[in-house]
């Protein structure tokens, strides 16, 4: 039996537009409808600032603030096995610290709270896995381990504060035309301890995931087509000391660091070929998906834990009947809490009617009040 | 905030610059200073000038004195070979107040880092090297903060030191007294269970 994290109730004050919302969900499907730019997506935003202490889909945390508040706070109550209820509140004001208290106990870094429940977000952004940068890609693996791996995490962010400096230290060697050795090292003496962690940690990661990533990919789509996510880090055949040395002048004379975890990059393949170049619209999309769904069965079986799913605007993307399906079946399957937006305010009550699921539909006016139309 | 006099606003406003004082507290002290009639005003603006003209730094450890050489460099109880190094003045009188070092400091006045523009040359590394090389140091003790920078500076500091053959170790990390273990952090118990020290019958 898997642990389930039940949201149960949401509170903001000065979030986006919302000066004030008390919402209720539901144990399974909660589905927020309204029209574009209610705030459908401030309330997805809201669960994953609450659950995983940053926000998703908007660019900052900071501006989730309402325009002309000085303040935001947004608090939950998270059921699990036991009778009473967590409570994680987080306030954010201006020129001070993001705040997070979970159970009345305030969270004195970030990087202890994360980990501590898990959540999946999907948005029609993502499609930035495929056509963004590596390090989109990246951020992906490193967001996807943290929740479970607290050592990755202790381990990243200290590889990433040393590289950080010594690329601002060969940036200064190279404006001032002077080089110390003692310098960079003392640096990368960092990077030497935590990289090999990282590296590993994101090999097993990736041999782990892909299988339930083309599990995903074939269910949401069934025609035959090969996919594969390669790993691809100069680590897998180097040492990171050697690969230091083999950098060094490169590393000097470019100002910054060339090689390392920071540089690794996931190929994703359809059929063979880079799905980037190759792939049509419609394979992306599901690809993308895919990689989502696939996150949300990985971490329910790796950790025994439920992740709280949070969709935004899934049905205009993609081909309705695909998504419905992958809800349905995981609603089946792990009972789980999802959340998930729709413009359309009937679609989704045509979409579940007779399926003998209850859900949880809530309505967002032009004015931001809201109404239940339960099914 | 409104006022019925500039001059109260600007002193005021002098204190409210202060850190962690805002204009309500500068308001409460100003006031509090008006009232009084010991001549605390006096003594305060007195104290202040004369740190100002003063206040010298110690051109043995870089700590704040009265005269060239300060009381705990030029106290000859204190043991002379050995030397604790730490980032700021505060440092100092922290480590004083527990009572159980009895050596010498040297302050090197931060730690390096290149992302605020600090590198080796803006902190007193060359006069601690100085002072192991001609001062007869046997042991320095390393007490910088435990981030990247702080590391990173000891290990710098460490390899400039390793042709001098002089000892250094590291402030113990680990569980604070009177915490209860299943409290402390994951990464300070697990130091602590790996860096674990023998246990001394008496």
């Amino acid at each position: 039996m898997k642990t389930k994290y039940e949201i149960k109730q949401l509170k903001l004050t000065h979030f986006k537009k919302y000066s004030k919302l008390n919402l209720e969900f539901s144990s399974g499907l909660n589905v927020l409808t309204g029209k574009n730019g209610v705030g459908k997506t401030s309330i997805l935003d809201a669960i994953r600032l609450l659950v995983f202490g940053k926000v998703y889909f908007a660019a900052t945390d900071k501006s989730c603030l309402s325009h002309g508040a000085d303040f935001l706070r947004a608090e939950i109550n998270i059921f699990d096995n036991e009778k009473e209820p967590h409570n994680v509140v987080v306030k954010l004001q201006h020129g001070k610290n993001k705040q997070i208290e979970h159970d009345g106990i305030k969270v004195s870094k970030l990087s202890e709270y994360i980990g501590q429940y898990l959540s999946v977000c999907v948005s029609p952004d993502d499609i930035i896995l495929v056509n963004g940068l590596s390090k989109d890609r990246r951020e992906f693996i490193d967001q996807a381990i943290v929740q479970f791996d607290k050592l990755y995490t202790r381990n990243l962010i200290r590889y990433t504060k040393a590289v950080k400096q010594r690329n601002a230290l060969l940036k200064q060697f190279l404006k001032s035309g002077t080089y110390d050795k003692s310098l960079t090292n003392a640096f990368e003496k960092i990077m030497l301890e935590t990289a090999p962690y990282i590296h590993q940690a994101r090999v097993s990661f990736m041999k782990e995931f892909q299988s339930y990533f083309l599990k995903s990919y074939h269910e949401i789509a069934p025609e035959y087509e090969s996919v594969y996510l390669e790993y691809d880090s100069k680590l897998s055949e180097n040492t990171m000391e050697e690969l230091l040395i083999q950098y060094e002048q490169t590393d000097r004379f470019s100002g910054r660091s060339n090689v390392g975890t920071h540089k690794d990059e996931v190929n994703m393949k359809l059929n063979g070929e880079d799905i980037k170049v190759f792939g049509s619209q419609g394979q992306i999309k599901s690809f993308v998906f895919a990689l989502k769904i696939s996150l949300f069965e990985y971490f329910a079986n790796k950790t025994g834990r439920l992740p709280v799913l949070l969709l935004d605007d899934m049905f205009d993307k993609l081909d309705r009947s695909r998504v419905e399906k992958i809800l349905l079946q995981l609603n089946e399957r792990w009972g789980a809490q999802v959340f998930i937006s729709d413009t359309d305010k009937n679609r989704i009550a045509t979409f579940l009617t007779g399926k003998g699921e209850k859900i949880n539909h809530i309505h967002i006016f032009e004015d931001q009040s809201i109404t239940y139309l339960n099914v | 905030m409104k006022f019925s006099s500039t001059l109260l606003e600007n002193a005021v406003n002098a204190f409210s610059k202060l850190p962690g004082v805002g204009r309500k507290s500068a308001l409460r002290m100003v006031l509090h200073l008006l009232k009084d009639q010991t001549q605390k005003s006096e003594k305060i603006i007195q104290g202040l000038l004369d740190v100002n003209e003063k206040l010298k730094t110690c051109k043995i450890c870089y700590n704040y004195s009265d005269d060239d050489v300060c009381m705990i460099c030029s106290d000859e109880h204190r043991l002379k070979n050995v030397l604790c190094v730490v980032e700021s003045i505060r440092d100092v009188m922290a480590i004083e107040d527990t009572q159980q070092f009895s050596g010498r400091y040297h302050i090197l006045g931060g730690v390096i880092s290149p992302l605020d523009g600090v590198g080796p040359d803006d902190l007193n590394i060359d006069t601690l090297i100085q002072r192991v090389r001609h001062d007869n140091i046997e042991e320095i003790i390393m007490a910088v903060s435990p981030s990247i920078e702080g590391e990173t500076t000891t290990f710098y500091i460490s390899k400039k030191l390793k042709p001098l053959e002089v000892k250094i170790s590291l402030i113990a990390r680990g569980v604070s007294f009177g915490g209860d273990l299943e409290y402390a952090d994951e990464l300070t118990l697990g130091r602590s269970i790996v860096s674990r020290t023998p246990y001394l019958q008496s």
